[in-house]
């Protein structure tokens, strides 16, 4: 399984720097931060420096009003479910992809509050206007939590997934409540059964907007996983679509990500840990190959560094990068061991980090390891007996 | 309906002998005889319109091709009752009885003939599928089980050939099928979607109700949209199946049984070559 990044606030500089440390990443693009010249620019610069590109088109959303987003000319003017002519979507949205160099031609989807003949039809026809597109197609399947919650409507998509004419899926799955991490292991099993059915159906898989909660997706031979800088990035919500409220304005904190623990934690808790002795404990392992936090580890106090928001989010998605290499096996007995022994070795390094009182609050992933081991055991116990022997075909 | 007079069949096919009435079903008489060449055999007398689509269809499948574990079709023709036309088939007799027959009697049927039965059963799908042929109708009642334990499928009145034109209506809400042993893709019409998965998922049903005792579907159900919800929500215990110890033999039949196709075998002759690995994993001797 690859890390793709997902394009988010703040990724520009990012991009330039991470791309040495993963090399041939894919990023994926997103017209909501980038006008068409930098996403041509950009383009460039990635492919120059031995990395591909994608294209999200985000029109998941019906009268979307994000300015930026807007501007762009393959969003049609009058944007309603009823009425797009997305030949002429796809046609500028092709032109777009040629300037950003992209390796394949992400079509666009809507957003599917549940999986009717509706909205069935509608990706009927952007899949056959497609059809006369010869590059790479990957469908986008953005799915409410909603839709994810009910197998009969995943059942449903995949009876119409199987007759579509492309070569993967960009799968977005909606978080229930526009949660961070999920806690509902019925929605994350039903993820993973999905995303097995489109590896059975013979398509290449990505799994957009997530974050390391989603590296169980190995389980059902995900082919990558795109993760980016901020939690609007690490899960999908709609309202980052929608011009922000500016009453709205969210606190921005740096966090530090453990990979062995799944779980992140406030330099203020670092503190609490390097007070306790323990600090060396959340330091990453070799396997996960990041060296930007190492100034939390070189023996000062965790909050006195100059580790930021910019350096955390390299050290983050420098060590998913590595879980995702790392979760990829050669058989699915050996992917789900793995992901078992992982999740229990993580709630073993929680619970001694509570212990000494280093907490994740929110992002601690203590009460997930429960919902991620249960997931993996229903996929499996429904699933695995299949996957198993299609592993080498998916 | 029409009866014909034994006489007057004796009179038609004069290589019969011992012509006794075997079964009077919707569609056709059934005789039991003994062919002077072929030996035992069975004479159906079609009712219907000679002429019906469905059963020129199911003559040209199995008497076309020779299927493991089908009976094979000695003679096809027309004959002449009353100033009236209808098709005769003669085919080989199996003596036995038909499944249901056998689990009504006793209910749940040891491991060892469930895996005859599978493997019959796989056997004969796997040949219908290079074919392009969906039986679409395997269930108790159209499973004969001979003097000798072996399996065999008859019944071709709803096979489909899927490389050649439906005789259902594309817009009709239903399909052929019979409720509590065909898949959701097959009663709900969607042609596209059906291919030897559908009989799979048969196959699974009535291995799970041979080893049960109990079709999971029609058990309990009070009408039948209740046996298509059951078919579309039923999720499968671990099976207790002794000497499977590490549950393969369950996993394949909850695999076989997954209402949607994509999570069933890809096809029969890869679940043929995985339900034979999986034999050799059983411990025979606890069985």
């Amino acid at each position: 399984m690859k890390l793709y990044l997902q394009f988010g606030h703040g990724m520009m500089g990012l991009c330039r720097d991470l791309l040495p440390d993963m090399p041939g990443s894919t990023v994926i693009l997103s017209p909501r931060d980038l006008n068409e010249t930098q996403i041509e620019n950009l383009g460039k610069n990635i492919t120059c420096s031995g990395g591909t590109t994608l294209l999200d088109p985000q029109l998941y959303a019906p009268r979307c009003d994000h300015q930026k987003l807007t501007k762009h000319t393959y969003w049609p003017a009058d944007y309603s479910t009823g009425n797009i002519d997305y030949n002429t979507v796809l046609s500028a949205l092709k032109t777009l992809n040629d300037r950003a160099n992209t390796s394949a031609f992400i079509l666009p989807g809507l957003y599917c509050e549940r999986v009717t003949d509706i909205w069935c039809n509608i990706h009927d026809d952007i899949i056959s206007a497609a059809e006369r597109y010869s590059e790479k197609k990957i469908g986008t399947l953005c799915l409410s939590a909603e839709t994810l919650r009910f197998q009969d409507q995943l059942d449903q998509l995949l009876l119409k997934t199987e007759s579509w004419n492309v070569d993967g899926y960009y799968v977005i799955a909606a978080h229930p409540d526009g949660e961070y991490l999920v806690d509902d292991p019925v929605w994350l099993s039903n993820l993973l059964s999905f995303c097995a059915g489109l590896k059975l159906q013979k398509k290449e898989v990505i799994l957009g907007y997530s974050n390391h909660q989603m590296l169980c997706s190995a389980c059902a031979g995900v082919d990558a996983l795109a993760s980016g800088t901020w939690m609007n990035v690490r899960s999908f919500t709609l309202d980052k679509f929608f011009t922000p409220d500016p009453d709205d304005v969210k606190r921005k904190r740096t966090w530090y990500y453990c990979p062995q623990a799944l779980t992140e934690v406030k330099p203020e808790f670092l503190d609490v840990a390097f007070q306790r002795s323990i600090l060396k404990s959340l330091a990453p392992l070799p396997e996960h190959n990041s060296h930007y936090a190492n100034m939390l580890f070189s023996g000062a106090i965790p909050t006195t560094t100059v580790y930021n928001e910019p350096i955390s989010f390299k050290h983050y998605l420098c060590c998913l990068y590595s879980q995702c290499q790392i979760a990829s096996k050669t058989n699915f007995d050996e992917v789900i061991a793995y992901q078992r022994k992982t999740l229990k070795d993580a709630k073993k390094l929680i619970d001694f980090l509570h212990k000494h009182g280093v907490r994740g609050q929110k992002r601690d992933f203590e009460e997930y390891i429960d919902v991620n081991l249960s997931a993996i055991d229903i996929f499996e116990a429904d699933k695995g007996f299949l996957v198993k022997r299609m592993w080498n075909l998916l | 309906m029409i009866i014909v007079p034994i006489d007057q069949l004796r009179a038609q096919f004069p290589l019969l002998q011992n012509i006794a009435e075997l079964k009077i079903g919707g569609q056709k008489v059934v005789y039991d005889a003994v062919h002077s060449d072929h030996g035992n055999v069975v004479l159906k007398i079609v009712l219907r319109d000679g002429k019906d689509p469905r059963i020129l269809r199911e003559i040209e499948i199995v008497k076309i091709n020779s299927f493991p574990n089908v009976p094979s079709i000695y003679e096809v023709g027309n004959v002449c009752f009353n100033n009236n036309s209808f098709i005769y088939i003669c085919e080989k007799r199996i003596n036995g009885f038909d499944l249901r027959t056998v689990l009504d009697s006793k209910k749940q049927l040891p491991l060892a003939e469930v895996l005859v039965f599978l493997d019959s059963m796989l056997k004969t799908v796997a040949k219908l599928e290079v074919q392009g042929i969906v039986h679409r109708d395997i269930k108790p009642e159209n499973v004969l089980c001979d003097e000798q334990g072996n399996y065999w499928l008859i019944d071709f009145g709803i096979a489909r050939n899927t490389r050649e034109v439906s005789l259902t209506a594309t817009n009709a809400n239903f399909g052929p099928h019979t409720a509590g042993y065909a898949s959701p893709e097959q009663y709900r019409n969607l042609k596209r979607q059906v291919d030897s998965r559908a009989d799979l998922f048969s196959i699974g049903v009535v291995a799970y109700e041979m080893l049960h005792g109990f079709n999971p579907f029609l058990q309990g159900a009070i009408n039948i949209i209740d046996v298509y919800m059951k078919t579309e929500s039923f999720v499968q215990d671990p099976l207790a199946i002794l000497g499977d110890k590490n549950n393969e033999l369950s996993g394949f039949i909850q695999t076989l049984m997954q209402k949607n196709h994509t999570f069933r075998p890809p096809s029969a002759a890869m679940a043929l070559s995985w339900f034979s690995e999986i034999t050799k994993t059983l411990n025979m001797e606890i069985i």
